[in-house]
């Protein structure tokens, strides 16, 4: 069944899934985890994880993956959603554990899937229709203000 | 931010955006928030969402509001009628300020402000030695005249004039220069009513403007092209000003030769010569007589010739260096850290559409998502 209140961590987790599967190599898979991200990081802040200690998508994978193992733990409603059907909603996968490693090694880290939010925002949402890697690149907040202000 | 005014504020926060932009954005927004939800599968949410999005009718767009993603050009519909901006005017500032935009005004002002600096190493006799010759003194003499005219037409810059020797000036100066960078290319150093006449006929075309602020607009994108771009612009800059100051001293060049000389012929005597021959110097320079004593001393017209090849080409090197060196060019550093992926902003949506193949999503083929070859 699917359960349209977001309560936990497992729609920001699901769709964390979802981009590790686009495999972001041709350029239209990079608009769609352009897409993701943004609605990643929305979904994180309209969760009650951000009501619970973390205000904002972590900077580690590791702080993402302890807060998600500790509100499974809690007893929180496990849903399962059409785009997670084939994996388990209680634990990371191998395959997830990998995929969210990657951004440890990058420079922004985890905190680069909020770069899509923050331009979507700040500039234009129309940022996440360029098929760029916009994690990969680390935008300095002085940098997006100077943009933002003489820029446009 | 404090060259921005309110109006210009208000345009730098994308207020006014064009209504079919409006529409994609809005499209996107919900795009977003249903994807966020959870309940969709997500490639078929994106590309629900390029189908809804009116390619047609974005290409239609006339220049005006396709320009609203030429960064740092103002939008067109401000700048082409003047009434409009009259309007605009009066309800902000009550500067007479002629129906261009205001930032024109800040080339001035930086060439103004390093006239003056000039201006001054040019009373101080030890400098004069290191200047070239007389003639770049002439020349912003003749430029600070007609900063002066401009200082008359355009009230605006006297209070950055003000601040050129305090530390938050340099920075402004900076910062003005960035913004400037795009527009100095239609704005050149003569400035006067000759130039504010052409700016909004200059402005209303988009050609030569647009084209200017699509290159601060490739500036922003890449980091490599800014530097050979402004090093173009840079030395355009100057070889208009190098122009300028020959086409007014072209009487005078002899002269002025012969003040290096003269210069020259006293460091090697006396110390003190020529701190006495500088001002003379400039008072026989508006004289027609220097060529004849030139040619009276064939001698030393040898030396004269020596000298002036062999010195005044390293002099002018310096004064250059000296130039570029009050020309603060270096602050894409900062903003090419982003690396803006803005290909060309103008044809936005036409770089999306090519980059991202849509001309097979009239027919999606929805084998090559990989969630659908999984079984449900």
């Amino acid at each position: 069944m699917q359960n349209s209140r977001p309560d936990g961590l497992h729609i920001p987790i699901a769709l964390l899934r979802s981009i590790s599967r686009v495999k972001a190599t041709s350029k239209r898979a990079k608009v769609t985890a352009n897409f993701l991200s943004a609605a990643l990081h929305i979904a994180f802040l309209r969760s009650a994880a951000s009501k619970n200690g973390l205000h904002d998508l972590p900077e580690s994978a590791q702080a993402l993956m302890i807060q998600y193992e500790n509100s499974s733990a809690s007893g929180g409603p496990v849903v399962e959603y059409l785009i997670s059907s084939s994996t388990s909603v209680s634990q990371f996968t191998q395959e997830d554990q990998e995929f969210l490693r990657t951004f440890d090694s990058r420079e922004a880290g985890l905190g680069g899937l909020r770069n899509h939010l923050h331009l979507a925002t700040a500039i234009s949402p129309l940022y996440l229709l360029l098929p760029k890697d916009l994690s990969a690149k680390n935008f300095h907040r002085q940098t997006l203000m100077e943009v933002i202000i003489w820029a446009l | 931010m404090s060259f921005l005014k309110l109006p210009q504020m208000t345009i730098a926060l994308g207020n006014n955006k064009p209504e079919p932009l409006l529409e994609v954005e809005r499209i996107i927004w919900k795009t977003l928030f249903v994807l966020s939800e959870g309940l969709h599968v997500p490639e078929d949410v994106v590309e629900q969402l390029l189908v809804q999005i009116p390619w047609e009718h974005l290409q239609c767009l006339d220049p005006s509001q396709r320009s609203w993603f030429n960064i740092r050009a103002p939008p067109l519909p401000l700048i082409a009628p003047a009434p409009t901006l009259d309007v605009q005017l009066t309800q902000t500032t009550s500067l007479p300020t002629p129906p261009s935009f205001p930032a024109p005004a800040l080339p001035d002002h930086v060439d103004m402000t390093l006239d003056h600096e000039a201006q001054g190493s040019a009373h101080d006799p030890d400098a004069m030695d290191t200047q070239p010759d007389g003639n770049e003194l002439r020349s912003t003499e003749k430029l600070t005249d007609d900063c002066a005219g401009i200082d008359e037409e355009i009230p605006t810059c006297d209070p950055t004039k003000e601040l050129s020797s305090q530390g938050q000036a340099e920075t402004q100066r900076r910062s003005a220069s960035v913004d400037r960078q795009p527009q100095s290319p239609s704005v050149g150093e003569d400035g006067g009513a000759d130039l504010q006449s052409q700016l909004p006929r200059a402005m209303a075309f988009p050609e030569p403007g647009l084209q200017s602020s699509s290159d601060a607009a490739e500036d922003l994108a890449s980091s490599k092209v800014p530097s050979e771009t402004i090093a173009t612009r840079r030395s355009a800059r100057l070889n208009s000003k190098e122009k300028s100051q020959e086409e007014r001293g072209a009487e005078r060049r002899v002269p002025s030769t012969s003040g290096t000389w003269r210069s020259r012929t006293g460091n090697r005597g006396k110390a003190t010569k020529p701190k006495q021959m500088s001002p003379d110097n400039s008072s026989r320079s508006a004289s027609p007589i220097p060529p004849v004593l030139k040619r009276k001393e064939p001698p030393e017209v040898e030396d004269l010739v020596s000298a002036g090849s062999s010195v005044s080409r390293p002099i002018d090197v310096d004064a250059l260096d000296a130039v570029l060196e009050r020309f603060p060019v270096k602050y894409e550093l900062q903003v090419s850290n982003c690396k803006m992926p803005h290909p060309q902003p103008t044809d936005f949506f036409q770089y999306v559409k090519q980059e991202i193949g849509l001309s097979d999503l009239q027919q999606p083929v929805r084998r090559d998502l990989p969630h659908q070859a999984k079984p449900p």
